[in-house]
């Protein structure tokens, strides 16, 4: 007899520069359902790189502390994202001579090539912590499922991600602290993907997750990873140029960005002047809007011609001696912008403009309203990837003693 | 980490290759049950008090249900109880049984069940403690089919009642309506006294009563007494070996001669009985030659030297006194 299996528990954790998030949920019929979910201020990251651990560790213990009374469960497992340039990713590949007695290349084949390209070794002093699985090729011709097919010589490809060793153990270890294991990394760009595009728009798609303090890219062609990377520029930038600009507090900026702030700069901008608090009273200061949008469309210019000239590096990289264009027909889905600075006005004619692709806003789809919003594309994503890519281990059955714990829990 | 992995097993501080590299193989993330600080010792608690309360929970009832099922604990003094029969026994009656004893009302529930089955009117007595200390009994009383005239050791004459198992006790809580509407069982032999008492042929006559009483209530209800002088208790196949019961006058119509007996056979009561109410007694005793002043009905005929009896019922003029 089949032991009936119980729905798996999953907690994810986005420790992003401005807000850590927390989510729990539970895995039935391979969809998520919430169970809980908790937000807070993020203490001890700047520009996605921890400078006060102790700080960040009481940070993230609150946000699991939050979400474990709001979920009523215990977190044991968590999945943890990767995002910034601590995170690097490279493409290897495993290469296998299909034996010459048939030509046919079998499940042992396709083993012995995942073995090879993951006994590259990483750079020095950096620990490997995620394989995505990039197109199988056999005799340079891609392929989805090698076995059966014919041909000499069998390539598997991965996206693999990095992070220095002394980071690597700090993250675990902080989470180790607070009696969680973690179950597994995402790809924070990756996840946000998993959230906002369909299978469909993966065919060619640049999602761009903008935070606070990293702007994450991912680029799909063909339903697999090509690529990804990620710079250290996000929206606390803005509010930081707006505030020099302007010569007032990073508060004061942050509050006009979210109100006034536009990433497109228009002549008639100029003309309009807005007030900080609008009494016009004592105190009351008034600023130029065109200044300010001007501040951010800059800033917004340039944090996506740094996106664009990464993407061509890489690309560069992936395919030397062919001249890589990101055009329509290379990215048919165009770009999808998510991430807590998609929310300044005018982003995506922003970006559509800079890039010269098509461009939307990705809003994750998930059953809970308060989640639809471009800011917890990520953490949604998380759920989904970690649902997708890296199932948690089925649960067994709940004893009695255990089904009387529940009665009494609060 | 195994015993075996972590002394002979691959050391950690070597490089082992790059599958080493994984961070599953770098950090074996080993944690601690209970987080160092605060916000770890709240969650600790939480997610632990689940299971001390459930471990509570089973102490608390554990204790209850031992309380409850050991008969040992003496009953707490005073405690009022609960009281339900299938008889005639007055709560007062209990609360005399409770109170009554060395032990007082501090006795055990086994005490006190021993104590009310002491009685002869109670079949079985079920003894409980309830979780709030107080007292839960439940009498099987038994089933009174006829009475008898008792001599005790000194006094008078007292009148004592008879089950069908040939116990014999004082009719407690027994109205005096249904005591006299109970068939007096007379002309027998007997041993001891008081609830020792042992009646001769009680074998016989107690299930032939119950089976009346149950099945044929309207003629037993008329039935003013069973003798057993020609009873032979145990050897009730002998020929000859009858039931003579009495039969009530008083309610009978005057406008004909009266049924004063039926006489049973102990052999074959059970078929007699069943015969009863299809006989036409009312009709016989109206016709035009029942011109006896009595009658008595002999529902077998019975031949000292032949047995089985032949049922055949019949009405005989009752002999005179």
């Amino acid at each position: 007899m089949t032991p009936k299996l119980l729905p798996s528990l999953i907690a994810v954790i986005d420790i992003g520069t401005h807000k850590t998030v927390s989510l729990v949920g539970q895995m039935i019929n391979g969809k998520a359902r919430m169970l809980g979910f908790s937000e807070r201020r993020t203490d001890g990251v700047v520009k996605g790189t921890v400078i006060d651990l102790e700080r960040l560790h009481r940070c993230v213990h609150e946000v699991v502390n939050d979400v474990e009374r709001s979920s009523g469960r215990s977190i044991e497992h968590v999945y943890l994202s990767l995002s910034g340039p601590a995170a690097e990713g490279e493409r290897i590949k495993g290469i296998h001579a299909i034996p010459a007695h048939d030509g046919k290349v079998t499940a042992k084949d396709v083993t012995d090539a995942i073995a090879s390209a993951k006994r590259l070794e990483p750079p020095a002093g950096r620990a490997t912590l995620l394989y995505m699985r990039q197109p199988t090729t056999i005799d340079g011709r891609a392929v989805a499922n090698p076995v059966g097919m014919a041909g000499k010589r069998l390539e598997v490809h991965f996206w693999r991600v990095t992070m220095e060793e002394g980071n690597m153990r700090m993250r675990v270890g902080m989470v180790n602290g607070m009696s969680i294991k973690v179950q597994d990394f995402i790809l924070a760009s990756h996840a946000a993907a998993c959230a906002t595009a369909s299978d469909s728009d993966k065919q060619g798609v640049l999602v761009v997750d903008m935070g606070a303090g990293t702007t994450d890219w991912i680029l799909y062609y063909k339903e697999h990873i090509l690529c990804a990377g990620s710079i250290p520029v996000g929206g606390e930038h803005m509010t930081n140029d707006l505030s020099v600009a302007l010569r007032i507090s990073r508060e004061t900026a942050e509050d006009l960005k979210l109100r006034f702030g536009s990433a497109m700069h228009r002549e008639a901008d100029a003309n309009q002047t807005i007030w900080k608090d609008g009494d016009r009273g004592l105190g009351d200061q008034q600023f130029n809007r065109g200044t300010i949008t001007q501040v951010l469309s800059l800033r917004y210019q340039e944090t996506f011609e740094y996106v664009k000239k990464d993407i061509i590096q890489h690309l560069e990289q992936l395919f030397p001696g062919h001249a890589v264009k990101l055009d329509q027909y290379f990215l048919p889905a165009g770009i999808i912008l998510t991430g807590g600075s998609a929310n300044l006005a005018d982003a995506a004619e922003a970006v559509h403009a800079i890039m010269q692709l098509p461009t939307r806003i990705g809003v994750p789809t998930f059953e809970n309203d308060s989640l639809r919003k471009p800011e917890y594309a990520g953490v949604v994503g998380l759920m989904t990837a970690a649902i997708t890519d890296s199932p948690p281990p089925v649960r067994r059955p709940r004893g009695f003693l255990a089904s009387l714990k529940d009665l009494f829990r609060f | 980490m195994g015993f075996f992995d972590r002394f002979l097993g691959k050391r950690r501080d070597a490089f082992m290759g790059p599958a080493d590299r994984d961070w599953r193989s770098l950090v074996p993330q080993e944690v601690n049950r209970v987080p160092e600080d605060d916000i770890g010792r709240k969650r600790a608690v939480r997610s632990r008090l689940p299971l001390v309360l459930s471990i509570l929970f089973f102490v608390a009832l554990g204790v209850v249900i031992y309380l409850s099922v050991d008969e040992s604990v003496p009953v707490a003094a005073g405690r009022s109880f609960r009281y339900k029969t299938d008889g005639f026994l007055p709560a007062a009656f209990v609360q005399k049984v409770i109170s009554a004893g060395v032990e007082g009302p501090a006795k055990n529930v086994r005490a006190i069940k021993a104590d009310l089955e002491t009685d002869n009117q109670v079949l079985a007595a079920d003894v409980r403690r309830r979780a709030d200390g107080t007292l839960e009994i439940v009498l099987r009383e038994r089933v009174a089919v006829a009475k008898i005239a008792s001599a005790p050791p000194t006094g008078p004459m007292v009148v004592r009642l008879v089950s069908p198992d040939g116990q014999t006790f004082a009719g407690t809580g027994y109205s005096e309506q249904t005591i006299r509407s109970l068939p007096e069982i007379q002309d027998f032999r007997s041993t001891g006294s008081g609830d020792q008492l042992a009646i001769e042929g009680i074998e016989v006559v107690g299930p032939f009563l119950l089976a009346a009483r149950t099945s044929y209530e309207r003629f037993y209800l008329q039935w003013a007494s069973v003798s057993l002088r020609d009873c032979f208790g145990a050897q009730e196949d002998a020929p000859g070996s009858n039931l003579n019961v009495t039969v009530r006058t008083a309610a009978q119509p005057t406008d004909r001669p009266p049924l004063v007996g039926i006489i049973f056979s102990t052999a074959n009561w059970r078929k007699e009985l069943a015969l009863l109410p299809r006989i036409k007694i009312e009709e016989y005793l109206r016709m035009p030659n029942a011109t006896a002043q009595a009658y008595v009905l002999k529902l077998s005929i019975q031949n000292r030297t032949i047995s089985p009896p032949v049922p055949e019922p019949r009405l005989v003029p009752a002999p005179l006194r």
